[in-house]
């Protein structure tokens, strides 16, 4: 890609940071869509987690992961608050284990098993940290329809990043240049 | 030292003063506190979310018995000590979230590496927002974002615009403001901590 900016810093850790901004812009579209539930959430800022799996690198990855928390705390203002541990937690477990699933089960599982598989993950690990941390015990009575919606809105953000793959050409010529 | 700095650093030296909090009336004073410093800054403060949040913690709580029996409804038992335990991890929690906020307005400087990369994506964040706006139909929605992603790939190089913008210093008069939310907001604790706030339950 274009380099745009720094000099010290490599094309390809750019084009994470554009990744992750894509991912703060699709948080902000996403905030916009009215929601039954204040706190229901589709997930949308997870897409470029989803289709960077198949254009970059183990490492570009995971930092992809740790600026889309980072970016997300600071523009809605809750990175030093109990709000970030429940994004960290989350993103941590669900890049975990769709990394996991796409890079050693990649001819089993398609991008919408990858989405369901990386949203279960990141419900659970959310759903323990808000037993510590909030409702104790409680907890397992939000956890029955906390990962049912997990699950729909999954399903839909699989089938749109299986749609975007085929169709993006920009993701072709990325997957193109992958190093 | 940069004002979004000291406020920064405001923030991080009043943390403890919130989280130590054992008075329900001094938590409850520092998140109002809190909430106005945010709400100066800009930030909006909304009713349902933070309402949903007390009920939900304090609810929680209820499970767990815990201090002078008060109303039992259908065999479950209110307890004063399990409510008044929920509302001030939730009041400690709003809190949290609203300095948080405060903490941020500024939009400060993270140092090192990571802090060079989150510039960065501020950066492309603001291009990708501009070149939206400049995208035409809008739907369907993948062919939209495809197009919003090529017009990036062919942008040039625009290596000023990255550059931190030249944070305001932090005059006499914000150090002094920050020190006073500071001191604000420990006295409160302190007022809680000594007895001089009445305590529930």
């Amino acid at each position: 890609m274009t380099r745009l900016s720094d000099r010290h810093i490599p094309a390809r850790v750019e084009f994470v940071a554009l990744l992750a901004a894509f991912a703060l812009f699709l948080s902000t579209v996403e905030y916009m869509i009215p929601k039954p539930v204040p706190f229901m959430r589709i997930g949308l800022a997870n897409l470029p987690l989803i289709i960077g799996l198949g254009i970059l690198s183990d490492r570009e990855y995971f930092l992809l992961a740790v600026l889309k928390v980072f970016g997300q705390g600071l523009v809605t203002g809750t990175i030093f608050s109990y709000i970030i541990l429940f994004s960290l937690a989350g993103t941590a477990a669900s890049t975990l284990v769709m990394y996991v699933f796409y890079r050693f089960a990649r001819r089993f599982i398609s991008l919408l098993g990858v989405s369901i598989a990386g949203a279960m993950a990141s419900n659970i690990a959310q759903l323990q940290l808000s037993r510590l941390i909030l409702f104790g015990d409680a907890a397992r009575l939000i956890a029955p329809p906390f990962l049912a919606v997990g699950l729909v809105t999954s399903i839909l953000l699989g089938l749109f990043a299986e749609s975007f793959v085929v169709k993006s050409q920009w993701y072709a010529k990325q997957k193109e240049n992958r190093p | 030292m940069s004002a979004s700095q000291a406020t920064l650093l405001m923030g991080i030296l009043s943390l403890p003063a919130l989280l130590l909090q054992d008075n329900l009336l001094g938590i409850a004073c520092q998140v109002l506190y809190v909430i106005f410093l945010a709400i100066g800054r800009g930030r909006k403060f909304r009713i349902l979310p933070n309402l949903i949040l007390l009920i939900s913690v304090s609810s929680a709580h209820l499970l767990q018995p815990n201090g002078l029996h008060l109303v039992s409804l259908g065999g479950f038992s209110v307890t004063l000590g399990a409510l008044l335990l929920g509302a001030r991890k939730a009041l400690t929690l709003m809190g949290l979230l609203y300095l948080s906020h405060f903490m941020v307005s500024g939009r400060p400087e993270f140092p090192g590496k990571l802090g060079k990369l989150v510039a960065m994506q501020f950066y492309y964040f603001e291009k990708i927002t501009t070149g939206w706006r400049s995208i035409q139909p809008k739907r369907p929605f993948i062919g939209a974002i495809d197009r919003l992603m090529l017009l990036l790939e062919d942008s040039g190089s625009e290596p000023a615009s990255i550059s931190t913008k030249g944070s305001l210093r932090a005059t006499t008069r914000v150090l002094i403001t920050n020190a006073m939310h500071v001191l604000v907001l420990w006295s409160l604790f302190f007022a809680g901590y000594l007895g001089l706030l009445p305590a529930f339950g």
